[in-house]
């Protein structure tokens, strides 16, 4: 890598790892692994360097990728024997606001990442059918149940949607 | 209050009060780079100046004394690494000369109202809030260089990037790389209140848009 590309490279690597990690970290609700998705994204806009630096938005790139790591990731700890997950609880009072944190947790995985995507990322719906790979009704209706339940849980209105 | 509401706010305080370790290493070793090239520069400058005078020295002769120790020293007298604001300091607040802003990621949220207030284009609303009535920026400033991301309506993304200076008066001179509008400056008098970063147009020099992006109050988000 050219020292101009390393220096091109070092500025993305700077500018993504924060913002790309708090999304992560609200769909994996562990740190750490947050942390090591971003990096593994990050690690991937190295080894295709030379093809993503020819993007409009390389930095939109490496949000993919840790997207999609990180869904399939809760897919598979969703699919963990009931044993293992309980023994991988995850504290969330030291959140500012612990009572979001835990009934987002308790949504599936893709209803999680699409109300993360949504409320967070401030995403059109459109963006995340491509980001999750399904189609625009089944993103509409991941919201949709997931709006009703997290009402319930949270004791709030269900509010008309704006978008 | 609505489950949406509710949500933006909580998944927001939720995310930003996540610091990612790996940032925290960052900053660190930003520090560390800062704290070599200070040293460096500080070293090159003594051996430059050492050498420049010994040059002079020589040319002028050295040991007729005429000259004296006054014009020996002269010529070695540092080039200094950054401009040194002192022409107006009542136009930069808090800037004292030498000074910079100290580099961290700078939070803070514009919203449409006061994009209206300012009168800032149907265009430009638009593009940066979509439909939202509030923009959420981050600036993010680390040495020479910085960067200004913003929860646009695509999400979370840089929209712009450049270069750090400091012009004669001490005021923040960011110089914009991006494809939007590359080589492009805002120049802005600064100063820390209570910890918050103020960025201020006393002259009213700036654009509606650069004021509205630019100008305000800016909480320290990280460390």
């Amino acid at each position: 890598m050219r020292a101009a590309d390393q220096q091109e490279y070092d500025w993305y690597f700077r500018a993504c790892f924060a913002p790309v990690s708090r999304t992560v970290f609200l769909i994996v609700r562990d740190r750490d692994r947050a942390e090591d998705i971003t990096q593994e994204a990050l690690y991937r806009l190295l080894r295709h360097w030379r093809t993503v630096s020819t993007y409009e938005r390389p930095e939109a790139w490496v949000r993919r990728v840790a997207i999609r790591i990180a869904v399939r990731e809760v897919q598979r700890a969703a699919a963990r024997p009931e044993k293992e997950r309980l023994a991988q609880q995850v504290s969330y009072d030291e959140l500012p606001d612990p009572d979001v944190a835990r009934a987002v947790a308790e949504l599936a995985p893709m209803q999680r990442a699409a109300v993360v995507l949504y409320y967070w990322e401030d995403r059109p719906v459109h963006e995340i059918a491509e980001l999750l790979c399904v189609s625009d009704s089944t993103v509409k209706q991941h919201l949709h149940r997931a709006r009703h339940r997290l009402a319930v849980a949270l004791g709030e209105e269900v509010g008309d949607v704006r978008r | 209050m609505s489950v949406d509401e509710r949500l933006r706010r909580g998944l927001e305080a939720n995310a930003t009060s996540f610091h990612p370790r790996g940032e925290v290493r960052l900053d660190r070793l930003r520090r560390r780079h800062r704290r070599r090239r200070a040293v460096a520069v500080a070293a090159l400058t003594v051996v430059l100046g050492s050498g420049v005078s010994a040059a002079w020295f020589v040319a002028v002769g050295g040991d007729d004394g005429a000259g004296g120790p006054g014009r020996g020293v002269e010529p070695a007298a540092p080039v200094p690494t950054t401009p040194t604001p002192s022409a107006t300091p009542s136009a930069t607040p808090g800037a004292t000369p030498g000074a910079t802003v100290p580099d961290a990621d700078w939070r803070r949220t514009v919203t449409r109202s006061e994009a209206r207030a300012l009168g800032v284009g149907a265009d430009f609303l638009r593009d940066n809030f979509g439909d939202a009535d509030r923009l959420p920026l981050v600036l993010s400033l680390d040495g020479a260089f910085y960067s200004q991301s913003g929860r646009y309506p695509g999400g979370w993304s840089v929209g712009d990037r450049g270069t750090v200076s400091y012009d004669a008066r001490g005021r923040l001179v960011l110089t914009s790389t991006g494809f939007g509008c590359s080589g492009c400056t805002v120049a802005v008098a600064w100063r820390i209140v209570g910890g918050d970063l103020r960025l201020e147009d006393p002259d009213g020099a700036l654009a509606a848009e650069e004021r509205l992006m630019v100008v305000g109050s800016w909480s320290r988000q990280e460390q």
